[in-house]
């Protein structure tokens, strides 16, 4: 990443995307939320925490109202995704998450495509049928995949995640510790070093 | 310090040499197989399948752009906890 010219706090976006997904992630399969996007399930929407009826928001009403506008935008449906009415039932912790997944998932120094593909590829990675389901259309819509190139992404979530297996199952050491992104730049300490983006290796 | 020592290419066996023509290519000069390579040299017919899939896949110029690409990859890597 800091190769291809992404600064420190690019690095730092990326990390951003991947826990708040991981959170996501943690809440609605923690309570079984079953997948609501692009419809509603039949039947209750989660077994163990009823999401706040929309017609009864409460305290909630505001950011409930930025949520369905957000979702009828991004995810293409009419309902706020029960992931945040759940979090309505506490109204000051839905407004302070759905704040920080407004900047987390907005664009930053990284364009809201590729944090859309990146929270696609961490929600696969988490076993997250909620989550996937919830990113899909967002994903789709933001990078312009069709199904073949949804399949690419998938292929290359297969290729991380076996590369992760084998860098961990064998405990190899980070290549790259305590590095700034100066260091990839040209003139850099790191500037030759292998990877996306190096200059090929001279002859 | 990996699990296994890893492999300098002379110690490929002759068989195997076409598994690791690759590698040479990339690594010019370089007597020990190391890193993520380094961690499958000792099945050399596994770490160039896993090569041809890396191209097919990550490395696939393909709708996805780079940039992406990497995000996704380091963003996969945080939450599976890789220190690599």
């Amino acid at each position: 990443m800091l190769r291809l010219g992404v600064s420190e706090q690019g690095l730092t976006e990326i990390m951003a995307v991947a826990e708040q997904v991981a959170s996501m992630a943690a809440l609605a399969e923690g309570f079984r939320l079953r997948p609501d996007v692009p419809r509603p399930p039949d039947g209750p929407q989660t077994e163990l925490v009823p999401p706040l009826d929309e017609v009864e928001p409460g305290q909630a009403a505001e950011t409930l109202d930025a949520i369905r506008q957000w979702a009828t935008e991004a995810l293409g449906v009419q309902h706020v995704p029960a992931l945040w009415r759940v979090l309505a039932r506490h109204p000051r912790f839905l407004a302070a998450t759905w704040a920080k997944d407004r900047l987390v998932f907005g664009r930053g120094e990284l364009d809201q495509a590729t944090k859309a593909c990146t929270a696609m590829a961490v929600a696969m990675n988490l076993r997250s049928p909620y989550c996937v389901a919830y990113f899909n259309p967002w994903v789709r819509q933001a990078m312009g995949l069709d199904d073949n190139g949804m399949v690419e992404l998938g292929a290359c979530v297969m290729h991380y995640v076996s590369f992760n297996t084998i860098a961990h199952g064998m405990m190899l050491e980070p290549p790259f510790v305590d590095v700034l992104a100066s260091d990839f730049r040209p003139g850099g300490r790191l500037a030759n070093a292998p990877g996306p983006g190096a200059p090929p290796p001279s002859s | 310090m990996p699990t296994l020592r890893f492999r300098r290419f002379d110690e490929i066996p002759p068989e195997d040499q076409e598994h690791v023509t690759f590698l040479r290519a990339r690594t010019r000069g370089q007597h020990e197989i190391t890193g993520i390579f380094g961690a499958q040299a000792h099945w050399p017919a596994y770490m160039a399948s896993n090569h041809k899939q890396a191209l097919a896949s990550y490395q696939f110029q393909g709708v996805l752009p780079q940039l992406a690409k990497e995000a996704m990859h380091v963003a996969v890597s945080m939450t599976n906890g890789c220190d690599f």
